[in-house]
């Protein structure tokens, strides 16, 4: 008797910093409800090497992406594709536009390689961020929330399906495609200069 | 009164901390080949159990933004734990069955909790290749008809308790014939080819021939769980479907 009660004490006590992490976890998050995107809590940098959050720029529509920057196949047809998209709003309408393009490789990926990305691309900063988390386990709830399919392989290629997203102010979606073409989606295209035009 | 309450919590929490049981890891000859048949698995750690409504319940009370009705659509579907009879009451579920209708979110977040991680869908293929008395029981007809019997039984209302079914040679116990399980890289399963070949895979995901780009052909026990998860969004919630989790070995 004396022997069980001894175990199950000690067995409190080893036990403790399981419960200190389940304290830690409880005051780290926050009340969130909907089915905003904006409310996601992954931690994410951009090519200005700033903390970026969805949603921040409080712009009318957000087009957004995942794609890697080692990606030689189709990563370049995804950015074309979002450049086409942009470019064929009407100018007026371009200033109410982000386009997020996430990459699926963290610890690969840097707020530096994708400054030379966006060069290379010619992505204006105030249209177009780059952007990357800081590990596997966010970007993966990051892509769930988008309904983006990724699995790594041994030799560090990323194979992962192609998918477009429009948010809405509110971070709701309103529109995806997963045409992988440098052409722009013409439905989501429409459906994101209706988003514009109200 | 708050105190009193987080206390009781936390003296069951400690009470049952779950158990952890080594796994040493090695080559594994995947149903789910990328690049070559075979993919390493390091060393980790793997819940004994999947986890229970009892302890899905000490969760949710210590972090309410996982109950029921406060989870935000964007982690979890009405179906979420919506057999419990509350937002905090299991009931008329046993407490030691194992936990289901929870979203991969909560899942994850369950996980992370408990210092871990679910497990990824290499480490739960590695750790449910074993039997009792071998590490890799799967070219085994017996075995593989034994597991396979779990799909000819007509469901129950009530899942049984978890750690009813003999132990593997890790002694971790039903990786087979009580729940389908959640795992970390749910959404990585059936990517088997870049994107360019999207037009084909989108055909493969929704026909069932997919099993053509799949490793072992026979194991159908297995190749059903890859179907059922590669189906489903984060967000989900499924009857038969609940998680365990995984740490970092020691």
């Amino acid at each position: 008797m004396k022997a069980t009660l001894a175990m199950l004490l000690l067995g409190a006590i080893s036990a403790v910093p399981a419960c200190e992490e389940h304290q830690h976890v409880a005051s780290s998050a926050a009340a969130v409800s909907g089915e905003s995107l904006f409310q996601l809590a992954v931690p994410l940098t951009d090519q200005s090497n700033q903390p970026f959050k969805l949603g921040q720029a409080g712009k009318k529509a957000t087009l957004i992406t995942m794609f890697y920057g080692d990606c030689n196949i189709s990563c370049p047809i995804v950015l074309e594709n979002v450049k086409r998209t942009i470019t064929q709003l009407p100018a007026a309408q371009r200033g109410a536009v982000q386009a997020v393009l996430v990459s699926l490789n963290p610890g690969v990926d840097t707020a530096k390689s994708l400054a030379a990305l966006a060069k290379v691309h010619q992505m204006d900063e105030r249209v177009y961020r780059l952007v990357v988390s800081d590990n596997d386990l966010h970007t993966r709830q990051l892509a769930a929330t988008l309904g983006v399919k990724y699995r790594r392989g041994a030799n560090g290629e990323i194979n992962h399906n192609t998918r477009f997203v429009v948010l809405d102010q509110r971070g709701q979606i309103l529109s995806a495609s997963d045409i992988l073409s440098v052409e722009p989606d013409l439905r989501l295209l429409a459906d994101l200069q209706t988003l514009l035009a109200h | 009164m708050k105190t009193a309450t987080a206390c009781f919590a936390f003296v069951l929490g400690c009470l049952h901390a779950a158990d952890y049981v080594p796994i040493a890891g090695g080559t594994l000859r995947t149903a789910l080949p990328l690049d070559g048949e075979t993919v390493p698995v390091a060393a980790f750690q793997m819940r004994s159990k999947p986890v229970t409504n009892a302890e899905f319940l000490l969760f949710v009370l210590a972090n309410s933004e996982w109950q029921r009705r406060n989870a935000p659509t964007l982690y979890a579907t009405n179906a979420y734990l919506s057999q419990w009879r509350s937002a905090t009451d299991f009931a008329p579920l046993p407490p030691n069955a194992p936990v289901t209708n929870v979203s991969w979110f909560a899942a994850s977040a369950y996980c992370a909790s408990e210092g871990a991680a679910l497990p990824s869908w290499t480490q739960w293929e590695f750790a449910a290749a074993a039997d009792a008395v071998r590490t890799d029981a799967r070219h085994d007809p017996a075995w593989r008809a034994q597991i396979l019997g779990w799909y000819e039984k007509p469901s129950v209302e009530s899942l049984p308790d978890v750690g009813l079914h003999p132990a593997n040679i890790y002694g971790v116990h039903d990786l087979h014939q009580l729940i389908w399980e959640w795992v970390d890289d749910f959404n990585g399963l059936f990517v088997t080819v870049d994107s360019r070949a999207q037009g084909e895979q989108k055909v493969l995901e929704t026909c069932g021939a997919a099993s053509l780009s799949l490793g072992d052909k026979e194991n159908y026990a297995v190749l059903m769980r890859i179907a059922l998860l590669a189906a489903l969004n984060g967000q989900d919630s499924v009857g038969s479907l609940g998680f365990r989790c995984v740490k970092p070995a020691q």
